[in-house]
């Protein structure tokens, strides 16, 4: 992985760090350095996926679209959709008469995305929008739901993505956030630790020949909120109703927030 | 692991799977576009639903459908409530009215959905007998439907009991009071997976050190 392309060359203070994974690193690298993290993914993404969650990752998007509510002719924001798998889901269930947007940073993960989606013959009603969930392009209450599964941990100002996403969302809209989050069980913790700083890089150098984007992948999961502060950060947005769920032990949470 | 949704994956890939080698899925799966066919398992406690379109069939675990959620029903929904002994029968689409009547299958909305939905599991053949076995696997299955079956001639008590220790195995995700000898098991569980982690890091490092060395 490099990420030379992304070094800026103005001097930032102390203040404008932020995490990448482990490191610290200046926040206007941050986005560069997580877009050369998913290209160079993209291609290998799904089966990464499947390899490194022994397949464990459908049955979370699975939940997450059985608390989505979703019905047809509403109008859904896939976001960091990746390449993909919600949305397809969402766009069947939302018909002809309803719209997805698969919204991702990431051109290839776009493409890579949108590759897959056309030839499973999912057309018509979903739109590809290379965009920063920081500052999404669309108007104000506009969708009915937005999810973002695995994204967020990736975003550089969470606060001004949840905000974002708020803005965008109708009033009675709801927001899911699938994300990794704080295993519940100490020894569990310990397991997992094991599996994702040692297995899940050769994984990576193995299958993907990318053991630096896997890594990276390990560590940013670490970094990111757990359960609760989450839960606060979309409270301090405006979202009500919040709460969360734990699943696989906390490995992953899914949280849930509306916008009245 | 979200125990429902490994159910409703499970249902879901047997019926797409049946539906691909099926010569008229096209045909069967058409009049169906866009509909929702939501169907409680009485016994599991359950609704699921059927989410048709041109392609295919999504199946999604629902929450509990209350006379709200009946009401607000659109046109192209129907819901079925129905026990899992009445399950095969579903299949039987010239039967629907007579299990409607006898009150075996509750019934609202969309009446034509429930019969084209019924018309297409009988072309396919699908067995949800078969399926659910994967799940609960072979003897839970037959168990379940002979219970269902013991069920009508009142072994009520024992329908209780056995269902509820299903609820118990679907709802893994519900808080359960945990007994020691379920801690001590636990902890062996993990100590397993533990060495089972680092024996597959070990492997991995062979494999890529093999690699290495060509
Ligand atoms: C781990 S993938 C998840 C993809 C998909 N949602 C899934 O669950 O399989 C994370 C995605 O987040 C995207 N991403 C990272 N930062 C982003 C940002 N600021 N705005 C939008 N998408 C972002 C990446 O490009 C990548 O496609």
């Amino acid at each position: 992985m490099s990420t030379d392309s992304a070094r800026s060359a103005e001097p930032t203070s102390e203040q404008e760090k932020t995490d990448f994974g482990f490191t610290q690193v200046d926040k206007s690298e941050k986005v560069a350095m997580v877009a050369d993290v998913f290209h160079s993914v993209a291609a290998k993404y799904d089966v990464m996926n499947d390899l490194m969650s022994l397949g464990i990752h459908r049955l979370w998007k699975r939940y997450t679209i059985d608390c989505s509510g979703v019905k047809a002719g509403q109008r859904v924001l896939d976001l960091a959709g990746g390449t993909g798998d919600l949305a397809a889901k969402f766009s069947r269930i939302v018909g002809k008469t309803g719209q997805v947007v698969l919204a991702d940073i990431n051109h290839s993960m776009l493409m890579v995305g949108k590759e897959k989606l056309t030839n499973m013959g999912i057309v018509g009603n979903i739109d590809y929008v290379q965009a920063n969930a920081e500052n999404l392009p669309f108007p104000d209450n506009h969708f009915d739901l937005i999810t973002i599964a695995f994204g967020l941990r990736n975003v550089t100002d969470k606060s001004a993505a949840l905000a974002s996403m708020f803005r965008v969302l109708k009033p009675g809209g709801r927001l899911l956030v699938l994300e990794f989050s704080k295993p519940t069980s100490e020894a569990l913790s310990k397991v997992y630790d094991t599996y994702s700083f040692h297995v899940l890089p050769k994984m990576g150098q193995l299958v993907a020949n990318d053991a630096d984007s896997y890594r990276y992948l390990a560590e940013s999961i670490r970094m990111h909120p757990d359960q609760e502060t989450l839960e606060q950060m979309m409270k301090d947005v405006g979202f009500e109703q919040t709460s969360y769920h734990n699943l696989t032990g906390g490995i992953v949470a899914l949280h849930r927030g509306f916008k009245f | 692991m979200p125990a429902y949704q490994a159910l409703t994956g499970l249902i879901e890939t047997a019926i797409n799977q049946a539906l691909e080698i099926s010569l008229n899925a096209a045909e069967l799966l058409a009049p169906l576009d866009a509909k929702r066919c939501i169907v409680f398992l009485q016994e599991f406690d359950l609704t699921l639903a059927f989410q048709f379109s041109g392609q295919r069939v999504d199946v999604l675990s629902l929450p509990a459908y209350d006379e709200d959620a009946l009401d607000a029903l659109a046109d192209d929904e129907a819901f079925i409530s129905v026990s899992l002994f009445a399950l095969p029968e579903l299949k039987k689409t010239s039967q629907l009215t007579k299990l409607i009547k006898q009150n075996k299958l509750d019934f609202y909305g969309d009446l034509a959905v429930v019969q084209k939905f019924s018309q297409l599991l009988s072309d396919i053949e699908f067995d949800f007998e078969e399926t659910l076995s994967a799940y609960i696997g072979d003897a839970g299955a037959y168990t379940l439907i002979k219970q269902s079956k013991l069920l009508k001639a009142h072994a009520k008590q024992q329908h209780e009991l056995l269902m509820n220790m299903l609820k118990d195995a679907a709802l893994e995700e519900k808080p359960i009071a945990v007994r020691p000898i379920m801690v001590a098991n636990f902890v062996d569980e993990v100590r397993q997976l533990k060495t089972d982690t680092e024996r597959l890091e070990a492997r991995i490092n062979m494999i890529i050190e093999r690699r290495n060395a060509k």
